[in-house]
């Protein structure tokens, strides 16, 4: 297994800059996951990687070799597609068996691996069937046995989840994961899907507008998001902002003001952010903790079940709280209710650039 | 929106009148020709014979004593010839467009050619042909026909390549092909039943022409359309015999068509009208 | 040279050897008086072969003719085209089969059709107008009244299959869902027609029209099989006219000439045709 590394790598369409130099290394056995919102240049990175777009400028690695120039064919990777890209003429083992075949192993060899790979996914008894009688899900599998019978260097995955139902995108999610593994695979994995990200990653490369924002540990993003992007696009709800400005060893926002740690110089423009999950109620909050006590009016509650979200309004600005459903009765339409905000659980950064300024980004 | 839910009965059955009636329009004359290929001599022009003693003797004289076996040989040759020199020019193009979105222009040129009136080219095709001594010879006829047909099936194909999604190329080049190999090993392939269509519909289109075939042959080289045309003259008709040739010329070709039928709108949409 | 221009180019150099040479060339000879019977003999003469053949009237009078052929043939069917498409639809059983029969006719070489209905259709043999006369209906199909408006007919009998398999095809790729909310609204049949049906199938009408309309305009072997231009000039179309110019009295310029005009109006139909395909 081979790792991965991307060196300055940019690429353009025509006029349209979609890569600004993407800088990314990843480690053998690693399983990396490109995430980020449509249009972000996640599936174009994957794309080059491949081989199917040619780099504008910059290098791809794979193991020991420069592959920037090669064909797909010479990179001995294998790609899993969302639409899975079976050949519709084709039956399912010869589907699987195609990519041996194009390099000329026996045939004998290729049924034995074929076979192999079909065990190891549950799809032996769909061999001699073609595509189209196939359901999306074994569609799925077939697509993913096709790559494992390559025993490539390099497994690349395009949104290869997006097109099943909720139920079964759960269970193949740990599937693949436990494949990965035993595989000892190295994966780079492209979803828009933070779920997805969040459970399956060891590494997640958030991207935005053809930048990397962030790569870190799927703990790493959610709870030190580098940037006002990736705190807003990591979360579900997503997480509250509240603007302000720093004096006084304090930010003082519109709906009052918050004392935080390590604030940059007094002047200066910060969004401070806070997860739906970081409010508390006064009480339970102990004074040396607390970055500050607001007061919300609360608008609806919507019941998720053991949780509920509050959607509450300060200022001009609505919040979103998460809270157990026991204190839901605390949170009656219109009502005030005065909730707290703990010092180390804020994010603050920089208006201008978005940058994160505290706690810092270590 | 198959709408059957709710139809009465009385509705159903008019339904089912009015269509068989136009079944009966449309069959009526196909009844009548065969009946005339198998009448005697003696009652064959007359329109109110339904009851004779059938003969084989128009088929016979069709068959064993005319030039139709070869003027079938030359219409199967020109046909033929035509529609692989059009798939060999025409589907590598028509995956051009489709794929690299090679210029609207040339898609357009394609549509404009497809629709080119035969008018405007037939007098300076007679003429280049003349002057190569190629009048009278299924080489003349077969150049003609590429003018239509080539156009035809390249908008036809137009039409399945862009059914074929990216993503399968991808797969080939990463299953080990160069982008040619995964043109001709993994999408002409998965496009077999288009191409199918598309030669048996350049097929029909040459094989039923014969504006071209009537200026350029007149001989030797009289396709089948042409030699038809030629049982009624101004000396008389041989009506059971001109009957034998029509059914000769149409019976093959309803049955091909038959099986392209439901490919028949994806192809003439060319890539443009999405049913 | 990248690989997208090289799979084109055969497809080019054919194009440009069977069709844009012989184009210009034809453009050539439409420039000149270019007589069959006279090669030795050929002169620049202009326009003048446009000029002429603009205060011609036999050509006008083809024109004329296939003019109303055209609008007469492809309004003819269009609407039993339409109508038989929505009748299939409602057909209980034998679909496939009663499809299949009926899209027949467009299959078949159109000289073969021309001389089915020359015979089934002559006053004297044919077994259609002697059963019309024991109805009391005595008439001469090919008149000089009626022969343009038979050769309509022969033509509706050939192509309104056309017509069927494009709207067969757009009524079955229509979604159900405003179908149903006509229903609920509680639409009368006509008017889910008149305002459901019809405005969705737009443009498909409008692809199948203009497709029809192009091709009618090629309108040649009927007359030749049937009628070759007559009564006197009544069903001179200006396929045969062009052809009858050019082949029979060897004055290839004018021919050419009225060939270009042909074109004419035949890219502007193809230009209507082409944004409408690229509209939808």
């Amino acid at each position: 297994m081979a790792g991965v590394r991307l060196k300055d790598l940019s690429k353009s369409f025509g006029a349209v800059e979609v890569l600004k130099g993407i800088d990314l290394t990843v480690e053998p056995h690693e399983f990396a996951v490109l995430l980020g919102p449509s249009g972000c240049g996640k599936s174009t990175t994957l794309r080059m990687l491949a081989g199917l777009e040619p780099a504008t400028a910059g290098e791809i690695w794979i193991g020991e070799r420069n592959v920037t120039n090669l064909e797909p064919r010479e990179r001995d990777i294998a790609m899993v597609f969302q639409n899975y890209a079976l050949y519709p003429h084709m039956t399912i083992a010869q589907n699987m068996g195609f990519g041996l075949k194009a390099r000329k192993l026996p045939a004998a060899e290729i049924a034995e691996r074929v076979k192999t790979a079909a065990e190891m996914l549950g799809i032996t008894d769909l061999l001699g069937r073609r595509p189209r009688e196939l359901s999306g899900g074994q569609q799925q599998r077939v697509a993913i046995g096709r790559a494992i019978v390559r025993e490539p260097s390099l497994f690349l995955f395009d949104e290869p989840l997006s097109n099943l139902d909720a139920k079964l995108r759960v269970e193949m999610r740990t599937e693949l994961l436990q494949l990965h593994r035993s595989l000892d695979a190295t994966t780079v994995y492209v979803t828009h899907d933070q779920e997805e990200a969040m459970t399956m990653a060891d590494r997640i490369v958030v991207m935005n507008k053809g930048r990397i924002e962030q790569i870190g540990s799927p703990s790493e993003i959610y709870f030190r998001p580098a940037s006002l992007m990736v705190a807003g696009f990591i979360g579900s709800p997503a997480m509250n902002f509240v603007d302000g400005t720093v004096s006084d060893g304090k930010v003082g926002t519109p709906i009052g003001a918050i004392s935080a740690p390590s604030l940059p110089g007094d002047g200066t423009k910060v969004t401070i952010g806070f997860r739906p999950d970081d409010f508390y109620f006064p009480d339970d909050l102990p004074e040396e903790e607390t970055a500050a006590t607001l007061s919300f009016s609360v608008r609806f509650v919507e019941l998720l079940g053991a949780r509920g979200i509050v959607t509450m309004r300060a200022g001009d600005t609505d919040f979103k709280a998460i809270f157990e459903e026991r204190f839901l009765h605390r949170f009656e339409e219109g009502a005030t209710v005065p909730l707290s905000l703990a010092r180390d659980r804020l994010h603050l950064f920089l208006k201008e650039t978005g940058e994160r300024v505290a706690p810092d980004a270590a | 929106m198959t709408n059957t839910v709710g139809q009465s009965r009385l509705a159903s059955l008019v339904v089912a009148l009015v269509v068989a009636l136009a079944i009966v329009v449309v069959l009526f004359p196909f009844l009548w020709i065969f009946l005339a290929s198998i009448k005697p001599a003696s009652v064959v022009a007359l329109p109110d014979v339904w009851t004779f003693s059938p003969t084989a003797r128009n088929w016979n004289d069709v068959l064993l004593g005319s030039d139709v076996p070869k003027n079938i040989l030359n219409s199967l040759i020109v046909s033929v010839v035509t529609v692989s020199v059009a798939l060999f020019t025409g589907a590598p193009a028509a995956y051009s467009f489709s794929r690299y979105k090679t210029g609207a222009g040339f898609r357009f040129t394609i549509l404009a050619a497809e629709m080119m009136p035969p008018a405007i080219l037939i007098l300076p095709l007679f003429l280049i042909l003349y002057q190569l001594g190629l009048i009278d010879s299924l080489m003349g006829v077969i150049l003609a026909h590429l003018t239509f047909v080539v156009p035809v099936i390249t908008w036809f194909l137009i039409g399945f390549f862009d059914d074929v999604p990216r993503e399968l190329e991808d797969q080939a080049m990463i299953d080990g092909y160069t982008r040619f190999q995964a043109f001709y090993k993994v999408i002409l392939p998965a496009i077999r039943p288009g191409i199918a269509a598309a030669a048996v519909f350049g097929f029909v289109l040459s094989w039923n022409d014969m504006f071209y075939a009537l200026i350029l042959t007149g001989g030797e080289s009289k396709t089948l359309p042409v030699a038809i045309a030629g049982f009624w003259t101004f000396r008389g008709i041989d009506m059971g015999k001109m009957a034998v040739a029509i059914l000769i010329a149409v019976v093959p070709i309803l049955i091909v068509s038959f099986f392209i039928q439901k490919h028949l709108v994806r192809g003439l949409g060319g890539g443009a009208v999405k049913f | 040279m990248s690989l997208r221009y090289r799979l084109i180019l055969p497809l080019t150099l054919l194009l440009a050897a069977v069709m844009a040479y012989p184009l210009v060339f034809s453009a050539w000879i439409s420039l000149h008086d270019y007589r069959l019977t006279r090669l030795y003999d050929v002169r620049f003469r202009g326009l003048d072969n446009y000029l002429y053949i603009f205060g011609d009237a036999p050509f006008l009078k083809a024109m004329t003719n296939t003019l109303m052929f055209v609008a007469g043939a492809v309004s003819l069917e269009l609407v039993l085209g339409l109508g038989l498409a929505l009748l299939l639809q409602r057909l209980v059983r034998f679909q496939n089969f009663a499809r299949a029969v009926l899209l027949a006719p467009m299959f078949i070489t159109p000289i073969a059709v021309g001389l089915m209905f020359r015979f089934m259709l002559s006053s004297e043999l044919g077994v259609i107008p002697h059963y019309l006369r024991l109805m009391g209906l005595g008439v001469d199909w090919f008149s000089a009244d009626l022969a343009l408006f038979s050769l309509m007919l022969i033509d509706a009998w050939q192509w309104t299959p056309f017509m069927l398999l494009m709207f067969l095809a757009g009524l079955e790729a229509l979604p159900r869902s405003p179908f149903e909310a006509a229903k609920v609204d509680g639409a009368s049949p006509w008017m889910t027609f008149w305002h459901v049906t019809l405005p969705m199938l737009r443009p498909v009408i409008l692809v199948a029209l203009i497709i029809r309309a192009l091709d009618a305009f090629k309108v040649f072997e009927y007359v030749y099989a049937i009628t070759r231009g007559g009564p006197g000039d009544a069903t001179e179309v200006i396929l045969f006219h062009i052809y009858k110019t050019g082949f029979r009295f060897f004055r290839m310029g004018e021919a050419a000439a009225m060939a270009f005009i042909l074109i004419a109006i035949t890219l502007v139909l193809v230009v209507i045709l082409y944004s409408a395909m690229q509209r939808k």
